[in-house]
């Protein structure tokens, strides 16, 4: 329509509309910036577990009494602190195992499937028969673990580090024991890719066997390197003298609160001499997950305010541009442009300068994108992202614009003759 | 001139106050957001100890698995501590003008059951030296002495807090504590020590916040204390028990060593070397030769101890400031050139292009020295806020403040971007015809 | 051509009501070339707005051109602005931003024309007041003369049946303003209607058709302005 002699006319003026331009390709790369980093981190906020969270916490007691070096004194405290909570009117259930979800770690380490194989790198922990009703956690092959493995192998393994094993040529035990494991699914995946790991076996450095009985559904649990989802769960007697016995409690729901405050007694119920330590998965989670709730609200903040001051900027730019063109104005109504025309004009010239800082934005956005991402993992941005990006600013723009091209359109014709 | 200059720029700040406004504001959401997110990476990038930059030292070992390398990064291609068996022949060197094993517990403490049940607390075993390499404060007492250590007494020094539980925060020394089965005596008690990072154990959290009760590392052994921190250990374990632990290939202390100068740091360099060489002889150390002995600032970023998202931030936050003050340029030229006129009359009464253009460069100071003033009272009133936040999350207050770093760096920022928004806008309007804008 | 009666004109503040156009009236015939005279605050350059459409009157009706313009819509006001009249302002209003090429082109984009009737039409207005050689100049590139020629330049590439001209050689020096007359009056050949608002006797002379105001009033031509020349305490008390 006008574009020729518009768009020459803002040549002339390249500082004028190259700062809106500027600050509108700066805007868009630190917009769609944030919100990439934001949908990251909600990515990881949202996570879901596969445990049942909200009903979760994990009571460690540890004893200050000399009896408690007694191996037989503590699992007599143990199956009577089992069954006083499993007892209790709003605990659900609970289990003898140290694992505590969300922390952001706990005890890894390697297995592999045979000698020849390559070492893979898994979470374990040791648990009782009651662990996939505490934790909520479906088996998709296999079963559970009955008391009859706990026992059992509870006793196995204290045999062996009773005493110094006997090694063979290769390092090896030279009696290996064979250990029952339920395994999580995507670790299954990995150690027996091809499938059907129901009864089969890896072995870890001693040569022992582990045998998978049981292979459960999702399981996550963040973890320092990435082996979030692997784990590997054994039946034992947990507990020590020097570390305590951790038992993880599943509440009836909505319990949370009033077990968390009772837990304790209960305990000391069964045996006073100890210390107790209790910490709900929420807060623990709440506290994992608080750096990235933190940065989700900062940047949001950041991504509103400065929506905010561009637009504004865009108005007040607008508006001076619009001011100091007032005879202008005028004089082109004197020569046959209606109010429709003005406003078309000053809105077209928005629209040029805010498609050009689009263009410039992308650049930038992109530019930053690989400076955040030598520093951070994150996403790199997607091509969606930038187009949503783009057109927010367009309709920011257009809005910030609307007002002062509407007085630019209302200045009466006889600007053209008004003396200075 | 300066002053009358300013005088001017006030004058006409308050002629125009709905303008006025947006200028000052604009400028101070930038000072904010950038001296905000500045400070929050500040905390965990700055040194907590500058003084002993150039002379402590940690000492990590490859003792790792010859089939696979130790899980991490480039930088950190092995193990983060040491074993207990190599941080006692590291003791054997006589170069180190000081040195400690050091590590954390969680033992329980029993006190007097008149005063508190008994609780579980964290507990850093070290040697006396560890004291003076941190320079650590003492409100009451001091540290125990190195006969102590080999003597393996049972002293022990309580932090402020657990003083203020256990005794009011009187002077204890002397007292008896119990800790597990055994009585220690307080020797020391600490005046309230909170650094940034807890810089002597990068190993775990780096916000957490020193331990409760110092022991002797003397103790280890004697009362089987295990670590509560991280331990790294790979291959069969050969013996049973805690021999069997003690002489595996588990790490699981940090090991830190102060030498005087750089001569006494190549000879330990050396020292360590030849060690390892040793060591491969029998069998151990089967990776090829690595080893670190690194300075509290290069753990800092081998472990990487900012937050990834402290970077992002910062940048975030420098960015918004660019356009804040892009948006100042547009706002300062607006304001400028409807003044054209005041201009003409500066010019016909004799002003020269150069008194004007100072003129306007020091208003957009005087704006963006007062924009940045609210811009740093609203950094201080956000990071607050995010104080309280991070007391919720960690258990540690005050962790960002507006340190006089962080002050001079807002500062910086008003007084650059005053610069960089008024020149061009400084100049256009310096360079207007006086005819032109007078009313004729 | 323009035929006013009885237009009132009222510019209002708080305090007062100013009578811009007191009840005028004349009539303009189609190719007059009319020289409208009066001190400052007479009501010409309110007079020169109304007749162009470029403000709206309180009373009274106007036809121009045989068409009732008193009451339109602000469109169909610009449409005529834009085909039927020329305007030539004495700051000359050139848009700065703009060459001289894309400066004459602006009325001609109003009326949607094609492409190549405008460079026709615009060339040809370039050369017809002698500046071809300047198409693509910036208007601070070019003397006022050569700025106020290419204002005509503007008017003559629309081809308006009247111009209104507001003192357009105000801003000129004396060569300046008789090549500007000169143009003035070659157009005023060609056939098109020209009312010309002035207060210099020079320029007024090459108009053969004199008008006078007085406060916002039509002089009776000759006998007013004797009546003010003789009687100056009857003119004062007229004031």
């Amino acid at each position: 329509m006008h574009l020729g002699p518009l768009v020459r006319a803002m040549l002339r003026n390249k500082v004028r509309f190259g700062l809106l331009a500027v600050e509108v390709a700066l805007t868009l790369a630190i917009v769609a910036n944030c919100v990439s980093l934001i949908l990251e981190a909600r990515r990881e906020l949202t996570r879901p577990s596969g445990f049942v969270d909200e009903q979760l916490l994990l009571v460690t007691a540890t004893p200050f009494n000399e009896a408690f070096r007694e191996v037989a004194y503590r699992d007599t405290i143990v199956d009577q602190d089992l069954a006083a909570l499993r007892a209790h009117p709003a605990i659900e259930t609970a289990t003898n195992s140290g694992f505590l979800p969300w922390q952001g770690g706990g005890s890894s380490t390697m297995y592999r499937r045979d000698s020849k194989a390559e070492l893979v790198r898994t979470q374990i922990y040791a648990a009782d028969e009651k662990l996939l009703d505490t934790l909520g956690v479906r088996l998709v092959e296999g079963r559970a673990f009955t008391r009859e493995d706990v026992l059992r192998n509870t006793e196995q393994l204290r045999a062996l580090n009773d005493t110094e094993r006997q090694r063979d040529a290769s390092g090896l035990a030279a009696v290996k024991v064979t250990v029952p494991a339920i395994i999580s699914k995507a670790y299954a995946q990995l150690m027996f890719p091809e499938g059907q790991p129901l009864g089969k076996t890896f072995e870890d450095e001693d040569g022992d066997r582990w045998q998978v009985i049981g292979v459960i559904d999702t399981f996550y649990n963040p973890y320092a390197w990435k082996i979030g989802e692997y784990a590997t769960f054994y039946p034992r007697r947990q507990g020590s003298y020097e570390g305590g016995t951790s038992y993880l409690v599943r509440v009836k729901p909505g319990q949370l609160t009033a077990v968390e405050k009772g837990v304790e007694g209960v305990l000391a119920g069964v045996n006073a001499n100890r210390t107790y330590r209790v910490r709900t998965v929420p807060d623990v989670k709440r506290r994992f997950l608080g750096s990235q709730t933190l940065m989700v609200r900062l940047l949001s903040i950041v991504i509103v305010v400065l929506v905010f001051v561009t637009g504004l900027g865009i108005m007040g730019l607008t508006s001076f541009s619009v001011a100091e063109r007032t005879r202008q104005i005028g004089t082109r109504r004197a020569l046959g442009a209606d109010r429709a025309a003005i406003l078309k004009h000053f809105l077209l010239e928005n629209w040029i300068t805010t498609t050009v800082g689009i263009v410039l934005g992308v650049g930038l956005a992109i530019t930053l994108n690989m400076t955040l991402l030598s520093e951070v993992d994150g996403p790199k941005i997607t091509p969606g992202l930038l187009a949503i990006g783009a057109a927010l600013l367009w309709l920011a723009g257009l809005l910030a614009t609307l007002w002062p091209a509407l007085r630019g359109a209302r200045v009466a014709p006889a600007e053209a003759t008004r003396n200075i | 001139m300066l002053l009358h200059n300013i005088w001017i720029a006030w004058k006409s700040l308050k002629r125009s106050p709905t303008l006025s406004l947006l200028i000052v504001s604009c400028i101070a959401l930038g000072i904010a957001f950038a001296t905000t997110f500045a400070t929050v990476r500040h905390a965990f990038t700055k040194h907590p100890l500058p003084d002993k930059e150039p002379v402590l030292r940690y000492v990590r070992l490859d003792n790792w698995d010859p089939r696979t390398a130790y899980p991490g990064d480039s930088l950190n291609s092995l193990p983060p501590q040491v074993t207990y068996r190599d941080a006692m022949e590291l003791r054997r060197s006589t170069l180190p003008a000081r040195q400690t094993p050091t590590f954390r517990a969680l033992l329980t403490v029993i006190p007097d059951p008149a005063i508190s049940r008994p609780s579980r607390e964290d507990i850093r075993l070290a040697e006396s030296d560890f004291f003076e390499m941190f320079q650590v404060p003492f409100r009451y007492g001091g540290p125990w002495t190195r006969e102590a250590d080999t003597k393996q007494e049972h002293v022990i020094v309580l932090s402020e807090r657990l003083n203020e539980r256990l005794f009011g925060g009187r002077n204890s020394v002397g007292q008896t504590l119990k800790i597990e089965t055994r009585d220690f005596r307080i020797v020391g008690v600490l005046a309230g020590w909170q650094p940034t990072v807890r810089m002597y154990d990068m190993t775990g959290s780096a916000l957490s916040e020193p331990e409760a009760v110092f022991m002797p590392f003397a103790m280890a052994v004697p009362m089987q204390i295990r670590t509560a921190g991280n331990s790294d250990g790979w291959g069969t374990q050969a013996g049973t028990g805690v021999a069997g632990f003690l002489n595996s290939e588990t790490s699981w202390l940090q090991y830190w060593v102060e030498l005087r100068s750089p001569a006494d740091e190549a000879a330990y360099r050396s020292f360590v070397e030849s060690y390892i060489t040793d060591q491969k002889k029998v069998g151990r150390f089967a990776r090829p030769m690595n080893y670190r002995v690194s300075s509290i600032a290069t753990l800092m970023t081998d472990f990487q101890i900012a937050p990834k998202e402290t970077f992002a931030l910062l940048l975030v936050g420098l960015l918004f400031l660019a356009v804040a003050a892009v948006n100042l340029i547009g706002l300062l030229l607006g304001k400028f050139l409807a003044r054209a006129n005041e201009v003409g009359v500066r010019r016909a009464l004799g002003a020269s292009r150069r008194d004007v253009f100072m003129q306007h460069l020091v208003e957009c100071q005087v704006v963006a020295v007062l924009g940045g003033a609210i811009g740093v009272v609203l950094a201080a009133v956000s990071l607050r806020a995010l104080n309280a936040y991070m007391l919720d999350m960690t258990n540690r207050a005050g962790l960002f403040s507006l340190d006089f770093r962080m002050l001079l760096l807002a500062l910086a920022l008003s007084i650059t971007a005053g610069l960089i928004s008024g020149v061009y806008p400084a100049w256009r309007i310096c360079r207007l015809a006086p005819a032109n804008h007078l009313k004729v | 051509m323009l035929s006013m009666s009885k237009i009132r004109k009222i510019y209002r503040t708080q305090l007062v009501e100013t009578y811009a156009l007191d009840e005028i009236t004349l009539d303009v015939l189609a190719g007059e070339f009319v020289a409208v005279m009066g001190r400052s605050g007479s009501g010409k350059t309110t007079f020169l707005n109304v007749a162009g459409l470029l403000d709206t009157f309180e009373s009274g009706t106007y036809t121009l051109d045989g068409q009732d313009v008193s009451r339109l819509s602000d469109r169909e006001m610009s449409r005529i602005r834009n085909e039927k009249i020329g305007f030539i302002f004495q700051s000359f209003n050139l848009i700065p931003d703009l060459d001289v090429f894309d400066n004459v082109d602006v009325p001609l984009r109003y009326r949607r024309m094609p492409a190549k009737e405008r460079k026709e039409r615009v060339e040809r207005a370039v050369e017809m007041v002698g500046l071809s050689s300047r198409l693509r100049h910036l208007p601070s590139q070019l003397s006022g003369g050569q700025q106020q020629r290419v204002a005509i330049a503007r008017v003559l590439a629309g081809d308006p049946k009247l111009i209104l001209a507001d003192e357009p050689t105000g801003n000129l020096d004396t060569l300046m303003s008789r090549e500007v007359m000169d143009l003035l009056e070659r157009i005023h050949e060609e056939g098109t209607t020209i009312i010309m608002v002035t207060h210099s006797p020079e320029c007024a002379a090459r108009a053969p058709r004199h008008i006078h105001l007085l406060d916002g009033r039509v002089l009776d031509t000759d006998a007013q302005l004797f009546e003010e020349r003789t009687l100056p305490s009857l003119a004062a008390a007229i004031q």
